[in-house]
């Protein structure tokens, strides 16, 4: 397989020996859109956290991460750096903590602009306005002169969305952008999402506990659990009923409209 | 607007409640300025006239009034001992105090705020264990000690600076005044930066955890560029609150040290008008030492509205 991101036996431990992710393996394709399932503590966010190398201290991954045939887990920071933002972004759970209050929105834009692509002043201004409308934040001149906590959360997710979307990277990462949202606001954050990549044509990694939400943006599925993917299928597949018996837990608990221990809400 | 009208308007009922404090406290202490001056053997009609003559056989709340009234009216009355106008006692000191507290705090802020951001983003590393337990030490210890220590090193064994005293010529002589200054100034500061330094570790250990530094890191900046970037205005905002306390532990420090150093201060003065019970001269010091924190604090709060424009969108203050 040749996929854009492709993730071979990844696995991490901490400086204890404690294994936290056991020999994960996936692909991303160029402008494809994987879902990634699984409770909370199942390794979802730490599978991001080892793909952008930022890993909290003391863990180690091994195995290798291929971005176009290039092994991540051997890069030096300073070429990691280039590659955070500029060709892999993420997107978090809790917007309002992932800005920073003291920073007006606008400017929390501009930075990875400014960072990545050099540009400053009025470009920078311009290209942000638009980045503002491409993640459909209305009212632009007042949002961008906004602080985070003066806008609603659906409003900081799109500012989130925005900067990580700012140097067109070709993979998205979301670890949970809808879970602290309201529910209506979720369906307007993934509608976005499901508008922003096949616009822009970012390949999507969509993490969640919830496979209902991911149903309505991926197309492929890893399911995970206990640090290990249990089963690699397509979103449809799983929900016709997948191969590993944790998939169809996870399937006919969605059914019912719950997930089996819905830790982490 | 409003809500420095409000914080000047606190400050003023501070100000004239810390005036009675004062005032009071200072009536309540045993002993008087007209038995300290007399000294023993006074007969009672010698203390009596001494007294009326001082203006101490008033009540309390006259004396007070009488006080107030004048110090309105910028008259800080006169030494009970000397007979010199307080202000004219205090104004030969402050070519002392003033520069040897500002650049001891200066030199804090300078030492404790690099020292305690390398301490956190070091927190497992040798550089932060070792700057942590320093501070630990520094605070332990008493500042008149570390004021010992280096007259020890630094004047009796390398004779680079002096042990003690000011030049007679004073600033006209700036370079003997600077050597002089040197080892108090130093002293102050240590003591100071010691603890001031765990107040910028702590904060910038909680900025380091912070969601958005995550964020930043994630769209490419390093570790040092993010928390340039986002931590150091969001870690200033607790160590700003703290640096109203920390001037006004540098005029403490400074008042004690100057015995340390036999400097011919504030803090010298204080204390001969505390031993001879010359209410006027110590009323008027320990209600500007007072002032000068109030005014601080109000200070600092401006300046944490600067910094935080969360605390701008409520009328209170923080």
């Amino acid at each position: 397989m040749t996929g854009l991101l492709e993730l071979h036996d990844l696995t991490v431990t901490t400086s204890t020996g404690r294994t936290l992710l056991d020999r994960v393996s996936w692909s991303l394709d160029a402008g494809g859109r994987l879902g990634v399932v699984g409770e909370s503590g199942s390794g979802k966010s730490l599978t991001a956290a080892a793909v952008l190398g930022l890993l909290p201290d003391g863990m180690t991954a091994t195995g290798r991460v291929l971005l176009d045939g290039t092994d991540l887990l051997t890069l030096p920071e300073r070429r990691m750096r280039s590659i955070r933002g500029g060709q892999i972004a993420m997107v978090f759970q809790e917007p309002l903590t992932a800005l920073d209050p003291l920073m007006t929105v606008g400017r929390q834009i501009a930075g990875p602009l400014r960072l990545h692509r050099g540009l400053r002043g009025p470009a920078a201004v311009a290209e942000t306005e638009r980045l503002a409308r491409l993640v459909r934040l209305d009212d632009t001149e007042r949002i961008l002169g906004s602080y985070p906590w003066q806008l609603s959360g659906g409003q900081r997710q799109r500012v989130a969305l925005a900067m990580a979307l700012a140097c067109e990277p070709r993979i998205l990462i979301a670890d949970e952008p809808t879970t602290a949202l309201d529910v209506t606001v979720q369906a307007e954050v993934l509608d976005l999402l499901d508008d922003l990549v096949d616009r822009t044509g970012v390949g999507l990694v969509f993490v969640s506990h919830d496979l209902p939400v991911i149903a309505r943006v991926a197309r492929d599925l890893a399911v995970m659990r206990d640090g290990r993917v249990v089963e690699l299928t397509a979103v449809a597949e799983a929900l016709a009923g997948g191969q590993h018996p944790y998939t169809r837990e996870l399937v006919s608990a969605a059914r019912a409209g719950q997930l089996p221990r819905q830790e982490d809400r | 607007m409003k809500g420095v009208l409000f914080r000047v308007g606190a400050l003023l009922i501070s100000l004239v409640l810390a005036s009675v404090v004062v005032f009071v406290v200072l009536r309540l202490l045993p002993g008087d300025a007209a038995g300290a001056s007399l000294g023993v053997g006074t007969t009672t009609d010698q203390l009596e006239s001494l007294r009326s003559e001082l203006g101490t056989d008033q009540p309390v709340p006259v004396q007070y009034a009488q006080w107030v009234g004048d110090l309105v009216r910028g008259d800080l009355g006169d030494s009970f001992t000397s007979r010199q106008p307080v202000a004219d006692l205090v104004a030969a000191k402050l070519p002392i105090t003033v520069p040897l507290s500002l650049a001891a705090f200066v030199l804090a802020v300078l030492i404790s705020v690099p020292l305690g951001v390398i301490a956190a983003v070091q927190r497992r590393g040798p550089v932060g264990v070792v700057v942590s337990a320093v501070s630990q030490l520094g605070v332990a210890v008493p500042v008149f000690w570390v004021g010992v220590l280096l007259v020890l090193v630094f004047a009796l064994t390398l004779g680079w600076l002096p042990s003690g005293g000011f030049p007679r010529q004073g600033w006209d002589d700036p370079a003997a005044a600077i050597r002089s200054l040197a080892l108090p100034v130093v002293t102050v500061a240590v003591a100071m930066s010691a603890v001031m330094v765990r107040y910028v570790r702590s904060a910038t250990l909680d900025v380091l955890d912070q969601d958005y530094l995550r964020t930043a890191r994630s769209l490419g900046y390093s570790r040092w560029q993010a928390l340039r970037r986002h931590g150091l205005r969001n870690a200033a905002v607790p160590v700003v609150s703290i640096l109203g306390i920390e001037l006004a532990t540098s005029l403490l420090g400074a008042v004690v040290i100057e015995n340390v150093f036999a400097l011919p201060g504030l803090g010298t003065l204080l204390l001969t008008s505390v031993t001879g019970r010359d209410l006027p001269v110590v009323q008027t010091l320990v209600l500007a030492l007072t002032a000068v924190v109030l005014l601080m604090n109000a200070l600092v709060d401006m300046l944490q509205r600067v910094i935080d424009p969360r605390l701008r969108r409520t009328g209170v203050t923080a």
